[in-house]
């Protein structure tokens, strides 16, 4: 069951070197491209408020940063629980990767509290071209998140079970290169569709 | 061991690094400074945060046995430059071009108000 650090080291650094995690970069890749494809219609169509509340109006900065801070934080401790698998230390890869869920979990609740609220008030997908397209771009993202979430209680539940395999820390080092990604595409949501619209672009 | 601590670093120089990014954005939008020094700003800073993250979080770099990734990444760069900036181009013409402004619709409905 418990490995020595050599087959942990060598099982992680067979997990970064293999096709498979190069092939997860080029999904990852062409991912960015849809999320490309979702900005490029926020920006077309950010205008088109049908009289309807803009952005301004609508969001709350501190809501949008606390909701960056916690992503931001969630990808540091997914980082970790990485960096714990490098120190063939199973505990701390499941504290880390609960702290991860958490922080990922919250996150997705605020958005979706967020959503309920703009829904609730009548400024739902329906009220016009800006609104359609910043639930398409936001929720794009929160449907990876959800993704995410359900790949990492997989994966928990993988490791308690059957310790570091080849396999649990093949699926570790792309679930972390997979949520450092949601992080990324956040911080261009964060800044084009909260900050900016803040401004009044 | 080293080699491990080395990385953990890198971690947390990424972490504090993208919170000064983000909290620096966050204070200057709140500020009443002129828009496009604002979006050009917001823009730049954003862009420096995805460097930063794509560095020291996925861990892209110039090494040799990085290439591929290096590969894909910069003509996924490309693509996404090219799809955003060609879309905001386009359409803003099309906009230009298409969509008369609400106070010629109504003159030009006015003037046609007797037919």
């Amino acid at each position: 069951m418990s490995n020595t650090n050599e087959q942990t080291t060598s099982m992680i650094v067979h997990a970064e070197k293999s096709k498979t995690l190069l092939g997860f970069w080029i999904y990852l890749m062409t991912d960015c491209i849809l999320f490309a494809s979702l900005f490029a219609v926020y920006a077309v169509l950010h205008k088109n408020t049908f009289g309807g509340p803009s952005g301004q109006q609508l969001f709350s900065l501190p809501y949008a940063l606390l909701q960056t801070l916690i992503l931001l934080t969630s990808s540091l401790t997914s980082g970790l629980s990485i960096l714990s698998i490098r120190k063939n230390d199973i505990k701390k890869t499941i504290y880390w990767t609960i702290a991860t869920f958490g922080l990922g979990l919250s996150f997705l609740l605020l958005e979706i509290n967020e959503f309920h609220k703009l829904y609730i008030e009548g400024n739902g997908w329906q009220r016009s071209g800006f609104l359609s397209s910043y639930f398409s771009l936001v929720g794009t993202h929160g449907l990876h998140i959800l993704v995410g979430l359900i790949w990492m209680l997989i994966l928990i539940i993988f490791i308690v079970k059957k310790g570091f395999t080849k396999k649990t820390v093949k699926g570790f080092t792309m679930l972390n290169i997979f949520w450092h990604f949601l992080d990324v595409i956040w911080i261009f949501i964060f800044s084009v569709v909260y900050l900016m619209g803040h401004v009044g672009l | 061991m080293n080699n491990i601590n080395q990385r953990f670093m890198n971690y947390i120089f990424g972490y504090l690094t993208c919170i000064i990014l983000t909290l620096s954005a966050y204070f200057l939008a709140t500020t009443k400074s002129s828009f496009w020094y604002l979006i050009w700003v917001i823009g730049l800073l954003a862009i420096v945060q995805f460097i930063v993250q794509v560095c020291f979080f996925l861990h892209l770099s110039f090494r040799k046995d990085d290439r591929a990734r290096l590969m894909v990444f910069l003509v996924m760069t490309l693509f996404v430059t090219i799809i955003i900036v060609g879309s905001i181009w386009i359409m803003n013409n099309l906009n230009n071009r298409m969509m008369p402004s609400t106070k010629s619709v109504n003159s030009y409905m006015n003037s046609q108000d007797g037919l």
